[in-house]
């Protein structure tokens, strides 16, 4: 027993107490202990009150000096075998100016393989592949297939198929110049596809800088990329630039200001060389596009988002708007609202969408969706022309493994 | 033997007495506080089992990895259960707090004052203590928490990058270790209470071992935090990195 204890021991005998009282449910007297019996019964009496380690307060150290940062980068298995199942049935109503009225009865197993391995901390290999069977059709599909290697402390590889994260806007990012598989402004929440690719990033505090190498189809050359991220003011300015072996060359410019209810973002894009058949190799196009994200919760009662954005595309010289709301969880309930519009303000063609949601359990899930195209055969948001489309889809069965 | 062993108690106790007479300086006091949690030359690294109270959602329990470097003042954590919130984490780096989603692969600024996890935990209560830079003592006076002696020192924030502007803190006479802090509003509404009723040593420091929030506005609800594998071994520099909280996710 060394002197500090002594002293407090010290004290714990010289000094009288008094009973705790607190009315936050919290009972101090089981948590510090007190003079009364039923505590001496707990804790010891105070001719037991040695020291702060017999107190209860302090214990030693456990001993376990392990990187804890290496034990869970490299988890409990070097490697895991991962994916999801889901079983659903949809049934669709669809009645477009081009089709007509058609139908659709499907009923759909569908999930995700993930395999990840992990041989030392710095390296790592993933491989994430999509498979979807229904009464007619099944597609397999590779996501993503990339190898992580880390170079020293500060350099890090990504190698192969891969999701970059480029751009900020929401339903529509002219700054995602590097990814093959664009964000569907319909559902742009969806998991992309892949894309091959060489990254290399190295991050220093709040700034990041990345180089990309991209394959190009019919091609031996690779499109090269250059990002550098900076945080200004809690602000967040992205500036990259692409040179593909075509010639065409691009420079973007994102920035990114959250706030604590609206978050604003806005892109703007230059674009050189062969852009599209509707602009000279030697003119510079650009697009740009400004956004807003809401978002408000009172009372788990109402949770709800907004998001708006507007497009000015110069290079396919169109305009685009979109807007969605959505209410999670309505009034504490298993219902979610989300409405979308879609508008190409240049061919005037619109999509609205209406989907609820139901959530029975973790399994079962109902979604009613309504969308209406509205706009010539053909135009952006109505290939088929005006019409409508009823579908509602059953989730039977959603496990994870 | 006895009688020498009694009489050095006596002479102990004696002492500290008169010692306990004087007045400690409430500004140390936070100092200390400081210097008795703060690892200056490595890291802290653990597992915490976060169980949620809530009067009206139930019972939640959540396991998630806490990384800190206190001599840069950054932390990670990272959670690790339940499965749908895993590879969710919060990266601490240079006085931005960033929150990362594995489903959308996108980071985003928080703030510090926010809710953790929508507990009774803020994202500020895992940063290292910073008490003698955030707060002026207002008033000091001596009581008793349970058994153990300690200084009740009222707080006023020095700036509003606090989470709280006003806290009665409850801290043991020897070493001066948080037991307990009432966190006020601008408007003085009490609003939560921390407790901190376990600690251990390691690398001549505490570590708390346990830590309980509990909400004085909606009342039975409530935050503990249980922390075990305690280490102090130092990481790589890459740990506290949006690279290293990508890399993690599988």
């Amino acid at each position: 027993m060394n002197k500090q204890h002594y002293i407090v021991a010290a004290l714990a005998l010289t000094l009288s107490s008094g009973v705790v009282a607190n009315d936050n449910g919290v009972d101090e007297d089981s948590l510090f202990g007190s003079d009364e019996a039923s505590e001496e019964l707990m804790f010891g009496s105070e001719d037991d009150v040695g020291d702060l380690f017999a107190d209860g307060l302090l214990s030693e150290s456990e001993g376990e000096e392990i990187d804890l940062s290496v034990e869970f980068l490299q988890g409990e298995e070097a490697y895991a075998l991962n994916g999801d199942f889901t079983l659903a049935g949809t049934t669709t109503r669809n009645d477009y100016l081009a089709t007509g009225k058609t139908t659709s009865d499907v009923i759909n197993a569908s999930g995700t393989v993930t395999m990840d391995a992990r041989p030392s901390a710095s390296l790592r290999a993933l491989l994430k592949a999509d498979y979807s069977v229904d009464q007619d059709t099944s597609d397999t599909s590779l996501r993503e297939a990339f190898v992580d290697w880390t170079i020293g402390e500060s350099w890090y590889t990504r190698t192969g198929k891969q999701v970059m994260h480029w751009g900020v806007g929401y339903f529509y990012s002219p700054a995602d110049l590097i990814n093959s598989d664009s964000i569907d402004a319909a559902d742009p929440e969806a998991d992309r596809k892949g894309t091959e690719a060489v990254k290399l990033h190295y991050p220093t505090g709040n700034d990041n800088y990345y180089a990309y190498l991209v394959p190009q189809t019919g091609s031996s050359n690779n499109a090269v990329g250059l990002k550098g991220e900076w945080l200004i003011d809690q602000n967040e300015l992205t500036m990259a630039t692409v040179s593909r072996p075509s010639g065409h060359n691009s420079l973007a410019m994102t920035y990114y200001v959250p706030s604590s209810e609206v978050d604003f973002f806005a892109e703007y894009v230059m674009h050189q060389g062969l852009v599209s058949s509707l602009h000279n190799s030697s003119d510079w196009v650009s697009q740009a596009t400004l956004g807003a994200s809401y978002a408000f919760s009172e009372d788990d009662d109402y949770a709800i988002s907004m998001r708006a954005q507007y497009y000015d595309d110069g290079v396919a010289e169109n305009q685009y708007t979109a807007v969605n709301l959505r209410w999670a969880s309505i009034y504490q309930s298993d219902y979610t609202l989300s409405l979308t519009s879609l508008n190409n303000t240049t061919d005037d063609s619109t999509l609205n969408k209406a989907s609820l949601s139901y959530r029975y359990s973790d399994d079962v899930k109902a979604t009613f969706t309504y969308s209406n195209d509205d706009g010539d055969i053909g135009d952006e948001y109505s290939r088929a022309g005006a019409g409508d489309s009823v579908s509602l889809k059953v989730t039977f069965w959603q496990r994870e493994y | 033997m006895r009688f020498s062993k009694l009489g050095m108690q006596f002479v102990v106790a004696t002492s500290v007495m008169l010692s306990a007479l004087v007045q400690a300086d409430g500004v140390q006091i936070l100092k200390n506080i400081d210097t008795n949690s703060n690892r200056l030359d490595t890291d802290i690294s653990m597992v915490a089992t976060m169980i949620k109270e809530d009067v009206e959602e139930g019972t939640d329990k959540r396991v998630v990895r806490m990384f800190r470097r206190d001599y840069e003042d950054k932390f990670l954590m990272l959670f690790q259960e339940p499965s749908y919130k895993s590879g969710q984490g919060y990266l601490r780096v240079e006085d931005t707090l960033w929150f990362y989603d594995p489903e959308s692969r996108k980071f985003s600024i928080r703030s510090m004052k926010d809710r953790f996890d929508n507990s009774n935990a803020r994202n500020s209560d895992f940063r290292r203590s910073a008490l003698y830079e955030d707060y002026d003592v207002v008033s000091q006076t001596e009581g008793k928490l349970g058994k153990f002696p300690v200084y009740i020192l009222e707080l006023q924030a020095k700036h509003d990058e606090v989470t709280y502007p006003k806290q009665i803190v409850h801290v043991l006479k020897k070493p001066n270790l948080l037991l307990k802090a009432q966190n006020y509003s601008v408007s003085d509404q009490l609003l939560r209470t921390a407790y901190w009723p376990a600690y251990t040593m390691s690398g001549g420091i505490y570590i708390a071992k346990k830590r309980i929030f509990v909400d004085e506005v909606i009342k039975g609800n409530k935050t503990t935090f249980s922390f075990d594998k305690i280490s102090t071994t130092k990481m790589a520099d890459s740990t506290f990195t949006k690279a290293y909280v990508e890399r993690v996710n599988r």
